[in-house]
């Protein structure tokens, strides 16, 4: 609501006119259609005073169970335990310039690990790289949230006993995984899903995937 | 419903004092307490009208309103902020030395009790490099010291494990469960590179957990189920955000 401005400071002799005295009182009918922040103190407004949905919500997708999947695809493909994708379904249409935060965590477990180094060519040190992504999906195609890579192995440069022949270095077992973003929302579309994906750059080596969880917070203005 | 002017003033006419009363009183209750939700604006408020939590710094409870955030962090480079932690402190030679027994110890500045004013989420977030030291002087320690989110309540006052936060401090090499094996001494194909001990033991430990939460008072805190001599973390990073509600219920 506008800020009411139209009363007059009559003074002693003054003879008010009906409009005068009228225009408080009609412009506190007509904004009062129109309560706005500039009416309200900063602060104001607690959970009780809000109807279904309030400002921020979240959606989740757990699975807590402790057995392992292997994975040695090297194009991403969606983690599946038990038949359950780890994925959830939004089905949701953000304002424009909404926020959405989405936020996946894990636990890698006993990985088969065969090559963690090639000494030749472009892909000098790279068989030793896993990642995951978030890939979200609406009705106009996919969107690729983020890519997080992680090493196999401890191997380092000064681990390699000879470039011919690398010694293989100590998988990291059980090695928890992490990473958020942040999408915003800048074109008219359905959010449908998002899912959780992992590949591999060398396929001599297999993943292990234990328990992970998938998070979808809207934060609105 | 908005305001509605009960007289309208005319030029010419004596002012009654009554339709004076009418229209100052009319306008007082309107103000002081008769605003519904539709005379708001469409999109007129934002965040910062929103009441923010309130800490209670005596006891250190926090009380969410509409949803807030919590959270802290120390220095990884600050050596006073680390938490230390010892399996000494176990009741006896036999629990120190398990590789089952579940006595935990708490980490400083990762947990708070909270107020929960309705249903909702607790949303936490939860990094730091936990690091296990020494496990000399008792040969038979274990190394693979545990690290989960626990939760307790004023109905049910004993620690909970919230299973699937569990975390290894450090695991070895082998396919076999960790055991009395120092970090790095171990390797698939023979002997480890200089340096695998101290990558493989200073990992950054990581969660994000989502907990179904009702009204009433919980405490959540990060606790460390000690296996080795010495231990202990820096880099901690802890959050909890509460959500009153779902993308469901917004249809």
């Amino acid at each position: 609501m506008p800020l009411i401005t139209s009363i007059k400071n009559f003074q002693p002799g003054d003879k008010p006119t009906a409009a005068e005295l009228n225009a408080p009182y009609d412009e506190l009918a007509v904004d009062s259609l129109i309560i706005g922040g500039d009416n309200a103190a900063s602060g104001w407004a607690s959970h009780r005073h809000f109807q279904n949905p309030i400002a921020n919500s979240a959606k989740e997708y757990e699975n807590s169970n402790f057995v392992e999947t292997k994975y040695n695809n090297t194009t991403y493909q969606t983690i599946t335990e038990g038949g359950n994708p780890a994925q959830i379904i939004l089905n949701y249409t953000p304002d424009i310039y909404d926020c959405i935060r989405f936020e996946a965590s894990g636990m890698v477990g006993e990985s088969d690990v065969a090559t963690d180094w090639d000494y030749v060519g472009a892909n000098i040190g790279k068989p030793n790289y896993y990642a995951f992504r978030l890939l979200l999906t609406t009705n106009l195609g996919t969107v690729n949230l983020g890519e997080w890579g992680y090493s196999f192995t401890t191997k380092r440069g000064d681990a390699l006993t000879s470039v011919l022949t690398p010694s293989l270095c100590s998988p990291i077992y059980w090695q928890p995984f992490a990473f958020s973003t942040v999408y915003l929302h800048q074109a008219a579309a359905t959010l449908q899903k998002v899912e959780l994906q992992c590949k591999v750059f060398s396929n001599t080596n297999t993943l292990s995937v234990e328990n992970h969880r998938l998070y979808a917070i809207r934060a609105r203005r | 419903m908005p305001y509605v002017k009960p007289y309208t003033y005319v030029n010419g006419n004596v002012l009654n004092g009554s339709d004076q009363d009418n229209n100052d009183s009319t306008a007082k209750l309107y103000v002081n307490q008769n605003i519904l939700v539709t005379d708001l604006a469409t999109e007129a408020f934002d965040t910062a009208d929103i009441e923010r939590g309130e800490l209670d710094p005596i006891v250190n409870h926090h009380q969410f309103t509409t949803g807030d955030v919590w959270g802290r962090f120390n220095d990884s480079a600050a050596t006073r902020d680390r938490s230390y932690w010892t399996s000494h402190t176990k009741t006896n030679d036999t629990v120190q030395t398990s590789n089952n027994s579940k006595q935990y110890q708490a980490l400083y500045e990762c947990g708070d009790t909270i107020v929960v004013e309705h249903q909702g989420k607790m949303f936490f977030t939860f990094g730091a490099t936990i690091i296990s030291q020494e496990n000399d002087v008792n040969t038979q320690g274990k190394w693979d010291s545990r690290v989960y989110l626990m939760v307790s309540t004023p109905s049910n006052p004993q620690p909970s494990i919230i299973g699937g936060t569990r975390m290894f401090t450090y695991e070895e090499t082998t396919t076999a469960s960790a055991g009395t094996t120092d970090p790095g001494s171990v390797n698939l194909i023979g002997t480890p590179a200089p340096k695998d001990e101290t990558y493989q033991n200073r990992r950054w430990m990581q969660f994000q957990w989502m907990y179904d939460v009702s009204p009433g008072v919980y405490r959540f805190f990060v606790a460390v189920n000690p296996k080795v001599e010495i231990g202990y973390s820096s880099a901690r990073q802890f959050t909890m955000e509460l959500f009153y509600n779902d993308f469901q219920e917004q249809g």
